[in-house]
Parts: C-alpha cells; sequence; structure tokens
C-alpha cells in the first residue's frame, strides 16, 4: 500500500517485506510484501497450495523465511520462535489439549505471563464468557460439539491478548448454519477486542464476509491486496477476476481509444464492446474482456435504446429462489451467463424467461473490465 | 544439516537423542561389530579362544570355508530355513482366517476372542511350549486319542501302539506354529480389522460372489499384514533353539543350536562368530524389507 | 453385521482348541494327586504347596521379578528417549543408523542377540575389567536392549499417529519445548509408555535365550529354572507354576479389557451427548 510510515504506525502494524521460503528446490512463498493495519480484520485467500499456509506458519514463527523480513509492531521477528513471539493462532484441527478440560486448556497459556493466580482465573473465565461458554469450563475436549471446541479455540488463542491472531481456515470444518452464525461472532469478537486478525482461507465466501482487506494469493505470489468490494468490481487481472465469484471472459481486440471509452472488438461475442475505461490500453499484449453475470439487463421485450446490445435463445437456467442463473446461446454459439433477480413476484410464464424464449441483453459500458497482460 | 524443526539445538535434544544412542551403539553396534570381527579369526585353545592371524591383512576364512564346505552347517541352514518356511505358511495358513473371523463376530464376541489371543501372547512362552510337552509324550492321554483315532480308521497291519511326536522335525514345526500363532494373527488383525469395509460392499454391489470379494478386495489389501506377521514369525523360527532342544530331534540340528554348540561346547568361537554373520546375512533381507516397511508406515502415518 | 461364514467358524474354532487344548491340559493336571502327568490319580492341590515351599523356585521368581521391575523401566525410559527422537526431533545426523539400531534386535534371532552380547562381555571383561562376573548387571543390560526396542516401537506407532498440532498449539501458547514435551507430549502418549512397560516387563520375565548366554552361575531366573527342570522331564510341580502364570496373566488381561471397554463406552456415550446437545 502506498503510505510512508516509518516506524509501527497503524497501517504497517504487520509488516512482511518481500519475504520468500523454499524447500529445497520448490518455492512456497515468492517475494510477498504486505502490510496490515493495526485492529484490522486481513484474509488470505487461495486455493490450496498457494503458499498462505506457509506464509501463515511463518508469521506465527514455526517457519523461518529463506530470505525477506517480518516485522510485527516494529519488531523484527527474525530467529524469534514461536513460544516468544506476541502471536496466537487458533488452528484448522482446533488443537485442544486432549487431557486438559476447557478452563485448563485456555489457561494454558497464561501460565508465562506475570499474573497471580487470581488474575488467571479471572481472564480465563472473562473469556469463557466472550465465546459464551461459561458452563463449560469443567468439560474435557471430547465433551464437546465441533462448534463449541471451535470456541474454546478461539478463547485459547485470545486469552493472552496478543497483538496478532492468527486462523487457519475458521469455518473449514462447520456446516452452512454454523458458518454464518460463527462468521458473526468472529467478527464481534475482533470488533469488540481490537485485536488484529489474519484469515488463512480458500473459501472466498469466509474471506469476503469476514475481512476488511483480502490478499489474494496463487502459486506463493500475491496477486491483489485489496477491499472485498474492490476486489470483486475491480480485480487487478484476469486470474483474480476468475478467481472471484463468476465472470463472464472473451478475448477481445482493441480497436480504438476514445477518449475515456475503448472500443473493443470481442469475436465470441460477434459485436463491438463499449467499455468506460480504468486505466491505459497499449494494445499490444492478450486483451480480455469480462462482465459478472449480474451486470447484465436481460428483458424478453426488445428496448428502446441500448448499450452493448445482444441478443441471445435461453439455453437453460438454474432457480434459486431469489434470483436466477440464465445461460444465454448467443448467435455465435458462445454461452454467456447472465444473473438476474427475481425481483418481481410472479409465476414463471409472466416474469420469468424460460427456455428458448428470445431474449435482449445489454451491459453498462461501466461495468465492462478489460484485462491486457503481457504477450 | 538442516535443524531440527522446533527443537533448540542444545540441551535437550541431545540428550534424548544421545542417551539412548550411546546405549544402542554400546550393546547393539558394538557386540554385532565384534561377531563380525571374530568370524575373520581362528580358533585356538586359549582363552580368549581366538587369534587374529599374524600376517597381514590378519583376517582369515577359515571359518567361512568350512562352514560352507562342510555338509552340516550347509545342512543345518537348510533345515532351519525350511522349518522357518514351512512354520510361516502355516501360521498365515491357520492364522488368516482366525484373524479375519475375529474381524466379522459382533463386537462382544471379538472382545472376549480377541482377550483369548493375547492371553497365550502374554503368557510365558516356554511354560506353554512346555504344556505341549506333557500331551506329546508316549503315554499322554492326547497321544492316546489320537492313536486310536489312527488306529480306527487304519488297518490292523498298520496299527500303531502309539505314534512318536516327540523329538521329531514335526513336532518341531507343530510347537513353532503354536507359541509363534499369536504373532502372526495380531498384525493381521490389526490389517484387517482398518480396513474399508465400504469396499467389500463395493464389489458386492458390483456382482462379485464373497471369494472373489475376498481374492480382489480383501487379500490384496491384507498383504502389509501379511509381511508384517510372515516376518515375526520368520526370522524368530529362523534362529530357534528352544523349541528344537526341546522337542526336535538333535542329530538334525537348526542352526540356532549349532550356534550355541560351537560357542559353548566346543569354545569355536570364531566359527560361532561365522555362522552368525552368514545367518545375519540370510536374515538381512526381510530385515530390510521390514525396515523399509516400517519406516514408510511411519511416514505415512505422520504426513 | 456379516454373517461368519461356516468356514471361518470351522477355522476359529480348531485354532483356538490349538491354542488352549494344552493350556487346559496345563492346568487340569496341576490339581492331580499322581506323580505321573499322563494319569489321572484325583484332585489335590499337593503341589500347589510344595510350590511355595520351593525356595528355589521362590529365589527364581524374586530374581525374575527384581529384573523385569528394573529393566522395564530403564527400557521405558530409553525407548521413549528413542522413540520422540526418531518421530518428532527431524532429521538429525546419524537417525538412520539409530532407527536401525532401534529395529535390528526386534527382528534378530534371540540366539544372535545373546552370543553377541555375552562376547561383548567376555572381551569387556578382558579390555577393562567390567564386568569381572557375569550376574544381574550383565542380565539387566541384556534385557534393558532388548525390551527398549520393543518400547521404542510401540512408542513410534502412538506418536506417528497422534495430531502433532497440538504441540505447535502449546509452542504458539509460550511453552520452550521441553515444557511441551513435559505439559503435553508425555501426558497425552501416556497410555503408550505404560503398555510400553507392560511389554518390556513381560518380555524380561518370560526370556530364555537371551538370559541363558548372559547370566552367570547361580543367577537362576524362573525361565531358566523351569528350562532346566523341563528338559529332565514333566513334573507337576511345573504344571502348578504354569497354571499359576495362565491364571495371573489371565486376570490381568481381562481386567484391562474391562477397563478400557468401560473407558471407551464412557468416551462414546459424552461424544454422543456432545453432539446431541448441538452447537
Amino acid at each position: 500500500m502506498t503510505d510512508s510510515v516509518d516506524t509501527a504506525g497503524n497501517d504497517r502494524f504487520i509488516s512482511v517485506c518481500d519475504v520468500t521460503k523454499r524447500f529445497g528446490d520448490f518455492t512456497a512463498v515468492d517475494g510477498v510484501s504486505l502490510n496490515i493495519g493495526k485492529g484490522e480484520l486481513f484474509a488470505l485467500l487461495g486455493s490450496s497450495g498457494c503458499g498462505k499456509t506457509t506464509l501463515l506458519r511463518m508469521l506465527a514463527g514455526f517457519e523461518q523465511p529463506s530470505s525477506g523480513t517480518i516485522l510485527i509492531d516494529g519488531q523484527d521477528m527474525a530467529g524469534i520462535p514461536p513460544y516468544h513471539r506476541p502471536v496466537n493462532m487458533m488452528f484448522q484441527s482446533y488443537a485442544l489439549f486432549p487431557h486438559m478440560s476447557v478452563a485448563r486448556n485456555i489457561g494454558y497459556g497464561l501460565k508465562h505471563e506475570r499474573m497471580t493466580r487470581a488474575e488467571r482465573d479471572d481472564r480465563v473465565a472473562a473469556m469463557l464468557e466472550l465465546v459464551q461458554l461459561k458452563d463449560y469450563a469443567r468439560r474435557a475436549p471430547h465433551q464437546l460439539s465441533g462448534g463449541q471446541r471451535q470456541r474454546v479455540a478461539l478463547a485459547r488463542a485470545l486469552a493472552k491478548q496478543p497483538k496478532l491472531l492468527l486462523l487457519d481456515e475458521p469455518l473449514g470444518a462447520l456446516d452452512k448454519k454454523l458458518r454464518e452464525q460463527t462468521q458473526f461472532e468472529l467478527a464481534n469478537i475482533q470488533y469488540e477486542t481490537g485485536i488484529t486478525f489474519v484469515v488463512v482461507t480458500h473459501d472466498q465466501e469466509e474471506a469476503m464476509t469476514l475481512a476488511s482487506r483480502i490478499a489474494i494469493m496463487d502459486r506463493g505470489s500475491i496477486r491483489q491486496t485489496d477491499t472485498p468490494r474492490r476486489v470483486y468490481e475491480f480485480p487487478a487481472s484476469r486470474f483474480v477476476a476468475s478467481f472471484i465469484g463468476s465472470v463472464n471472459l472473451f478475448a477481445a481486440e482493441l480497436v480504438r481509444n476514445d477518449g475515456d471509452f475503448a472500443e473493443v472488438a470481442v469475436p465470441e461475442l460477434g459485436t463491438t464492446i463499449r467499455a468506460l475505461r480504468r486505466g491505459a490500453l497499449t494494445g499490444r499484449g492478450r486483451l480480455t474482456c469480462a462482465f459478472r453475470p449480474e451486470k447484465v439487463l436481460m428483458t424478453r421485450a426488445k428496448p428502446d435504446s441500448t448499450v452493448n446490445p445482444m441478443t441471445g435463445v435461453v439455453l437453460d437456467f438454474g432457480y434459486f429462489g431469489k434470483d436466477s442463473l440464465y445461460r444465454i446461446t448467443l448467435p455465435t454459439g458462445t454461452l454467456v451467463r447472465v444473473n438476474a433477480t427475481n425481483d418481481l413476484r410472479g409465476g414463471d410464464d409472466e416474469t420469468l424467461a424460460t427456455w428458448e424464449d428470445e431474449v435482449f441483453l445489454s451491459i453498462d459500458p461501466a461495468a465492462i473490465m478489460l484485462f491486457e497482460d503481457e504477450a | 544439516m538442516k535443524p531440527a524443526a522446533w527443537f533448540d539445538r542444545r540441551g535437550w535434544s541431545d540428550v534424548i537423542i544421545g542417551v539412548p544412542y550411546a546405549w544402542a551403539i554400546a550393546f547393539v553396534l558394538v557386540p554385532i561389530g565384534i561377531i563380525a570381527a571374530l568370524s575373520f579369526a581362528e580358533p585356538v585353545m586359549n582363552s580368549p579362544p581366538y587369534m587374529f592371524p599374524k600376517a597381514w591383512p590378519h583376517l582369515s576364512f577359515g571359518s567361512y570355508e568350512r562352514l560352507l564346505s562342510d555338509s552340516v552347517y550347509v545342512r543345518s541352514f537348510g533345515v532351519s530355513l525350511l522349518n522357518a518356511s514351512i512354520a510361516t505358511v502355516l501360521c498365515l495358513l491357520i492364522g488368516y482366517p482366525m484373524a479375519l473371523g475375529l474381524t466379522r463376530v459382533s463386537k462382544a464376541a471379538n472382545r472376549v476372542l480377541l482377550m483369548l489371543i493375547v492371553l497365550p501372547f502374554w503368557t510365558s512362552f516356554l511354560l506353554r511350549v512346555y504344556a505341549w510337552i506333557g500331551l506329546m509324550g508316549n503315554n499322554s492321554w492326547f497321544n492316546r486319542l489320537l492313536t486310536g483315532l489312527y488306529n480306527s480308521i487304519v488297518p490292523q497291519a498298520w496299527h500303531l501302539g502309539s505314534i512318536q511326536i516327540m523329538y521329531t522335525n514335526f513336532a518341531v514345526i507343530f510347537v513353532v506354529v503354536y507359541s509363534y500363532l499369536p504373532f502372526m494373527i495380531l498384525p493381521l488383525y490389526a490389517n484387517l480389522e482398518k480396513l474399508d469395509r465400504t469396499l467389500e460392499e463395493a464389489a458386492m454391489d458390483l456382482g462379485s460372489r464373497p471369494y472373489r470379494v475376498f481374492l480382489d478386495v480383501t487379500l490384496p489389501q491384507s498383504i502389509p499384514g501379511i509381511i508384517a506377521g510372515g516376518l515375526l514369525v520368520f526370522i524368530p523360527t529362523a534362529g530357534e533353539l528352544v523349541i528344537p532342544g526341546l522337542v526336535g530331534n538333535m542329530s538334525d540340528p537348526m542352526i540356532g543350536a549349532v550356534i550355541s554348540e560351537e560357542f559353548g561346547l566346543n569354545h569355536d568361537w570364531p566359527m560361532a562368530a561365522a555362522i552368525s554373520v552368514v545367518l545375519l546375512m540370510v536374515l538381512v533381507v526381510p530385515l530390510m524389507v521390514y525396515t523399509r516397511y516400517q519406516s514408510r508406515a511411519q511416514a505415512g502415518g505422520s504426513a | 453385521m456379516r454373517r461368519v461364514s461356516p468356514f471361518l467358524i470351522t477355522m476359529m474354532v480348531l485354532g483356538y482348541a490349538y491354542l488352549y487344548v494344552p493350556i487346559i491340559s496345563l492346568v487340569v493336571f496341576s490339581f492331580n494327586k499322581s506323580r505321573l502327568v499322563t494319569v489321572w490319580g484325583g484332585f489335590s492341590t499337593v503341589w500347589y504347596a510344595r510350590l511355595f515351599e520351593n525356595s528355589q523356585i521362590l529365589d527364581a521368581a524374586w530374581l525374575s521379578l527384581r529384573l523385569a521391575l528394573i529393566s522395564a523401566t530403564v527400557a521405558t525410559i530409553l525407548g521413549t528417549m528413542a522413540g520422540i527422537a526418531l518421530v518428532r526431533l527431524g532429521r538429525f545426523r546419524g537417525r538412520t543408523l539409530l532407527s536401525g539400531l532401534f529395529t535390528t534386535p526386534l527382528v534378530m534371532p534371540e540366539v544372535l542377540t545373546g552370543v553377541s552380547t555375552l562376547m561383548l562381555f567376555l572381551l569387556t571383561a578382558k579390555w577393562i575389567g567390567w564386568p569381572s562376573r557375569r550376574g544381574f548387571s550383565t542380565l539387566l543390560v541384556a534385557h534393558i536392549t532388548f525390551s527398549m526396542t520393543y518400547v521404542t516401537t510401540v512408542i513410534t506407532s502412538r506418536l506417528s499417529s497422534m495430531d502433532a498440532s497440538i504441540e505447535e498449539a502449546a509452542l504458539d501458547l509460550g511453552s520452550a519445548p521441553w515444557q511441551v514435551l513435559r505439559d503435553i507430549t508425555l501426558p497425552v502418549i501416556s497410555p503408550a509408555i505404560l503398555s510400553g512397560w507392560l511389554l518390556a516387563f513381560t518380555i524380561s520375565l518370560d526370556d530364555v535365550v537371551i538370559t541363558s548366554f548372559t547370566n552367570g552361575p547361580g543367577y537362576n531366573t524362573l525361565p531358566m529354572l523351569v528350562w532346566a527342570k523341563v528338559r529332565l522331564g514333566v513334573t507337576p510341580d511345573i504344571n502348578a507354576l504354569g497354571s499359576l502364570i495362565v491364571a495371573v496373566v489371565a486376570a490381568g488381561v481381562t481386567v484391562s479389557s474391562i477397563v478400557i471397554t468401560r473407558a471407551e463406552r464412557r468416551r462414546q456415550r459424552d461424544i454422543a451427548a456432545a453432539l446431541a446437545e448441538g452447537t
């Protein structure tokens, strides 16, 4: 990010500077740089093998970077083992100590703090209160359900009030309903405690709903770091656009630049698309034209005037209640995915397009995304 | 070498590695080394009863030459390996159905039956061998029972007063299989018990009859258990000396008895050492299989 | 539950008969009044009484017990250390050798272990004076050596299948490695350590071959005594001894089985209760 705060100011509370990690001749993390602000809920998003877990482990201290520096609150973490770092982690498998009660699990790390017995007990009680497990202090881990175990793991990681809390796939093991509930609980707890959270996940939805900023990782590098909204609406590359949400992607060729706009020829769509330009286009390299399914306006009646008009026939669709996902076949044979909200209440024939209906599509130039890769 | 993941190099890890290491070197490696070295010495009427040749290279191959040329030794090796093989196969033939049955009975029955296998395993080995000696004697009730059965099947001319079981090679194999059967059953059971039953169900669903399901699905997956059990029977049996000494035919000794005799009776240390080395080398092949299988199993477990 | 085929049932019946006929016969004839083990002379417990008067047997039993207790304990300590070293301490120099040294005695015939260890003692007696006589100390060393390899097998198996992330969690929460060992690793594997100890104890108590090579005159362990007597023939007091041992082991196995089953059942109930409770 573009700031020049020298010392451990608020936006550079956690600072990863050009960190690389190699295992033999395999590079897991390749020159990654990140700045995370104090009190942020930050997400590292990527599919398995992208290096996010390795980066997490380097923050925790279980791996040392092959090169580069990690600073936490201005302090260089090089050579500092996990038990001397102001960092705590909530493990994916929860890793509760099976031979200790809930209370002893939570209080385990407090033994190393300078606290009296009474202070420790108070802190444990406060943590139990925070995760709503007040009556479970004496239970053993195997006597808890999955959701309860997760809360104990969270309480245990928060007990020492670390500068940084790492969460490894926190919602992965939960079922859908529990996941929603826990998402909000996690966000609340983070807000209440003000502790900097870094969440590692492969689940887009998890990252997008939890985090204030996301970094998308692929094969050891960060592809984009931004707020969820900006990552979704203004992806920096073709990769990010197709990684987050769904998207229609087509090869394009620059026809001409027209002030704030660009006109590109998209053979697959059989037409020229007019797009609001958001950066320089050189015309060299591979150009991709993209737009998200929900940005397409679809009507059954021919509209009077439209921008970027196309016609097509409904091939099939999935009805999800709140919206429908259509696949439209264009005259060129290309399939376009369109997402239409069911904002009108009514029966099938009245409001929704159905199989083999002819439909009219149009897209706002501001909604068109253009990506240029090197040749 | 890259430092261990999260232990300090100094202090505790050195102690944890060092102490057992030192003990193992002193009392496992060095003795083997001594045996290996002694096999290249010559026997003398002295104390200690060995001597390395004065001339360079101070190595004598005399013991090895005698070992390989004298039919007594070669035969003894042959008998030992043959007995070990037969015993292993028999243990497998008897033990596999038992282990398989254990996986199929009800939970309550399984607990009891498993206990009944474990019980002989923990009971004194010698006493169990001894128990069979009592039964195999020519005058025991067991022998009379068998003889009676035999006589009832067989024509008058072939009738026997009693069946000579003791001091035969048959007795050795019989008692060996008896003693080592739990060592075959337990690893096999551990393996079979962990198998995914739904694979068998899938095979049946696709049309295979039970015996085919066994051959195609169960048996191939139980091979690690067969190897483990097989090694646990074969290797000790090859070097057995208690059982052959008690119930076997001592004029046709197994190699364990030969080693003991060369060492204790003949005071021929180099010869005993040489035989030991050859036995070790013969067994080293299955030994390597065992070690590599163990480490692969460990790596698989902690991956 | 699949029905068990008749073939399997037959094999199991035959197999269990094979295992138990001699043991049952042993127990039955231990109550035989007659000296002969081939003919039934009436019920009597005289041989049990004689057993407790036989000082030779009692001394041997006491020696075996002491030997087993001490060697099992030391073997468990050494074996656990080796297990931890092999599984948790990564790739240190000489790891392969350590692994090999701790596997070799398991797969070597006992006669080889016995002969090689005896030769070591004889030679060190010559070179450095120890052991001047073979006796308790040499027996102890030999027993510890082969027992510890069994313990290591049990420990490595348990360590490999354990969730190692709890150790990382402990590190993360501020414990130095030795504290993790003390607070987390050892307590969690303690059942395995106990099993290892029991295994080492039983093996030591029962050992014949290696003991025969490494003991000294006058150091008769119980198996040595029995072996000597058995070579002379089957006698009823050994029957009684055998039956006693069978009884003790049976009791031990039964009790532990019940304890384990109960604990397991309680655990399952707890888990089910937690699930039923909901989130």
